[in-house]
């Protein structure tokens, strides 16, 4: 039952809630962070196989998981990680040229 | 070195971004940084010349670091990308040109970001691979967050962050559906999955259809996702309002093309398509009813331009996807033309309302191209909105009710762009004491604009010729087997049908002036869309999707 | 942030972590890790450094920080071209994976310290 898509699924949704219904611009893009940490959660727990270990080439060692997604989730969190940033400098530029946080505030 | 060409094309305007950062550090002039970008953007025009020789001898493919076909990353150049690339290519050229003279005491990091932001077009359109597709999605729509703020300050951040949230979530929906199609077939090269996705069940068809569905409908702005939009390409300066209404949302449907092209076993799909594509065409000129703002009108209606495009789609017959592809670069060729004109509009006159304007003939080359850009977009027979727009139309004949709604959107968008006409050019402001002297916008601005207009019309007067050898192969990559197609040129019947609309359309207009009060009241109603309830709709319509697709299979 | 526990802890760890970086970095193409993971924990090790003794006295490293990514750029683009020149497609594998490892590894680590100084101005133009 708790297995890594279950789990994944649910970050999404409270990511998801939590773009809806918050005020606070920081923390929307907090959310976005985290609908982004349950989508590499759902990547890396799709490659999954029953009793094998992790992908590293030992001789003599031929049941490993599946190492694709894992690569693709390298590049995933290099993009996150550049968006989070590019977010919070629009922020940071929102709140001088505002002087507030609230996103109904800023008209 | 002909077999190389693609990575050049993807390449160059990248090389032409680093060495103008690197020129930008050790000295302040800016002439050599705008000769570098020049190059950059100047050389692939003739990459794609060349390619076209290579192109009769069938789809070109091109594997990156060697490795072979189903587990490379390989760039596909076939007849729709290379269309798309052709015309984006023309689009990005001219913008740069335009925007020279626009955009006044801006350093070098305004072309580095306008660089990096074709490079991503370009791997777009010619990539074969569906996580690259992610890859250059992201590279394009990055730096297209970073170049709206060049416009007012306020308002474009506002709009540029709103954009950015949304445009994150399309991202992560088409994350997971990748996500569910990989673990179920096992590779990412779209012509493998195109091969095998018949093996897959028809729950899981389901998801994966509805997931990319909201990702392509937040990308191309379908109405129920449709909130980003207005705000993000009005607020940027003209030439980059020219390129993202022009290319990048048609890369929401390029994806959708490709998508659809993959085979999805599901019924009931045309219908779902077409009645989405309708009520977008609908709902753009119904919200470019209250405004007054000239670049949020031509934003309306790109929302509507699009939905005949996805109706066109959605038809699945050769004459419709034919239509929706050549809607697609007649799209890109006014739309680009109207943003262009509309900045030089506000250069000269430092306003965007269209009350304020009263130009009246001091502008005369502005003044022809936007009256030969208004009626290709009306679809008057000889310029080319004509040609895609009567293909498309007479793709849904056998569907009375969608047809109707297609001819109210018409009329709609005669108005708007007729009360334009009126309020910019002919009649005067309000405050007569204020009227300057206008005069012409200058050379570098008006070379793009007349280059445009003479597209509008090479396009609409020889549509047998982009037909034959462009067009109809391209949409060979839905359909197998196309049967040729000869579009009469001077069809009386259809002319009569136009000829209608534009009357239609100016009762419409009269109506608009003298009922202005009452339309101001639905102004109210309409902007009270902020990021929240954006958000909220999107997913309802999406799980109503997900239930629809459920019930129907 | 500027107690006398801190500050000598830091000038204590500050040559493991950047030791640790380096072996993650070079040690990539056959464990765990690579060129983006061992830049970022470079990086994290010279941002403690900034973080713990004020940022204005690293302002003056901008323009040596620009200098190495617009050269990882460059260099990369080489090495796939070089690809072309020696008859096969770009960016094949003529044994230079290493290479960029490193290449990339630099590029990361100051990427994150230019983005930290940058954002960092905005408090410099309140004082």
């Amino acid at each position: 039952m708790i297995n890594g898509l279950n789990i994944s699924i649910i970050l999404f949704l409270v990511g998801l809630y939590g773009i809806i219904t918050n005020k606070n611009v920081i923390r929307i893009v907090m959310s976005l962070s985290i609908i982004g940490n349950g989508v590499v959660l759902f990547f890396i727990s799709l490659g999954f196989v029953e009793d094998s270990v992790a992908p590293i080439i030992i001789p003599g060692v031929d049941n490993i998981v599946d190492p694709l997604p894992q690569a693709l989730m390298l590049t995933m969190i290099v993009i996150n990680l550049c968006l989070t940033a590019l977010a919070l400098t629009i922020v940071t530029w929102l709140y001088h040229e505002f002087g507030t946080l609230d996103i109904g505030e800023m008209k | 070195m002909i077999d190389h060409l693609p990575i050049f094309l993807l390449i160059t305007p990248l090389i032409s971004a680093i060495f103008l950062a690197f020129f930008s550090l050790f000295s302040k002039t800016e002439k050599i940084q705008k000769i570098t970008a020049f190059i950059g953007l100047f050389l692939p025009f003739f990459y794609l010349v060349l390619l076209f020789q290579d192109l009769s001898n069938g789809v070109m493919e091109y594997n990156i670091g060697g490795w072979i076909k189903p587990f490379a990353i390989t760039l596909v150049v076939d007849e729709l990308a290379f269309t798309l690339a052709f015309i984006t290519s023309i689009i990005t050229f001219l913008s740069f040109i335009y925007s020279l003279k626009y955009m006044k005491n801006k350093d070098g990091k305004f072309y580095f970001f306008f660089l990096i932001m074709v490079s991503g077009l370009y791997g777009i359109f010619l990539t074969g691979d569906i996580f690259n597709l992610y890859v250059f999605f992201e590279l394009t729509v990055v730096s297209s967050y970073i170049l709206i703020t060049y416009g007012d300050k306020k308002v474009s951040l506002k709009a540029s962050f709103k954009y950015l949230i949304v445009g994150s979530l399309a991202s992560f929906f088409f994350l997971l559906a990748i996500g569910l199609l990989y673990i179920k077939i096992g590779l990412l090269n779209i012509e493998y999955l195109s091969i095998h996705i018949h093996n897959i069940d028809t729950q899981t068809q389901i998801v994966i259809f509805s997931l990319f569905l909201g990702a392509v409908g937040i990308k191309a702005a379908i109405i129920p996702f449709h909130g980003w939009l207005v705000s993000a390409h009005s607020t940027a300066p003209s030439p980059i309002s020219a390129i993202l209404s022009g290319i990048t949302v048609k890369t929401g449907v390029y994806i959708f093309i490709r998508i659809f092209a993959l085979g999805f076993t599901l019924q009931n799909l045309n219908e779902m398509i077409m009645v989405l594509g309708a009520i977008t065409a609908l709902g753009g000129v119904i919200g470019a009813l209250v405004e007054w703002d000239i670049k949020r009108l031509l934003a309306y209606h790109t929302i509507s331009q699009v939905g005949f495009i996805i109706v066109g789609i959605g038809a699945f017959s050769t004459i419709g996807i034919a239509g929706g592809i050549y809607h697609i670069v007649n799209h890109a060729v006014f739309k680009g033309l109207l943003f262009l004109c509309a900045g030089a509009i506000i250069y000269r006159t430092g306003t965007k309302d269209i009350r304020e304007h009263g130009i009246g003939k001091a502008m005369p080359i502005t003044l022809i191209t936007y009256i030969i850009a208004a009626l290709s977009i009306s679809g008057i027979t000889p310029f080319n909105g004509a040609v895609s727009k009567s293909m498309i139309e007479s793709s849904v004949y056998n569907y009375p009710l969608i047809w109707l709604i297609l001819v109210f959107a018409s009329i709609g968008t005669v108005a708007h762009f007729s009360k334009i006409l009126y309020y910019s050019f002919i009649k005067s402001p309000k405050n007569f004491k204020k009227k300057k002297k206008y005069q012409e916008v200058p050379l570098s601005m008006q070379l793009p604009m007349l280059i445009l207009a003479f597209f509008c019309i090479l396009l609409g007067v020889l549509p047998n010729l982009w037909l034959d050898n462009l067009i109809l192969p391209a949409s060979s990559s839905i359909i197998s087997g196309y049967s040729a197609i000869q579009i009469k040129f001077l069809d009386p019947l259809h002319i009569l049908k136009e000829w209608i609309i534009v009357a239609l359309g100016l009762i419409l207009l009269k109506v608009i002036i003298v009922r202005s009060k009452d339309i101001d009241k639905l102004r109210k109603l309409i902007s009270k869309f902020n990021l929240n309830t954006c958000i909220f709709i999107m997913v309802i319509t999406l799980i109503s999707i997900l239930i629809f697709l459920k019930i129907a299979n | 942030m500027t107690s006398r526990i801190i500050k000598t802890i830091t000038r204590v760890l500050f040559p493991f972590i950047l030791m640790f970086g380096i072996y993650i970095i070079i040690y990539g193409h056959l464990s765990p890790g690579g060129g983006f993971q061992g830049g970022v924990i470079l990086a994290m090790a010279i941002m403690l450094v900034v973080v713990v003794y004020g940022h204005n006295r690293f302002q003056k490293f901008v323009p040596y920080l620009l200098f190495i990514e617009i050269v990882g750029v460059i260099l990369f683009i080489l090495i796939g071209i070089s690809g072309i020149a020696s008859g096969r497609q770009f960016l094949v594998n003529l044994g230079t994976i290493p290479l960029l490892n490193i290449i990339i590894g630099l590029k990361v680590f100051s990427g994150l310290i230019l983005m930290y100084l940058f954002l960092s101005r905005w408090e410099l133009k309140n004082d």
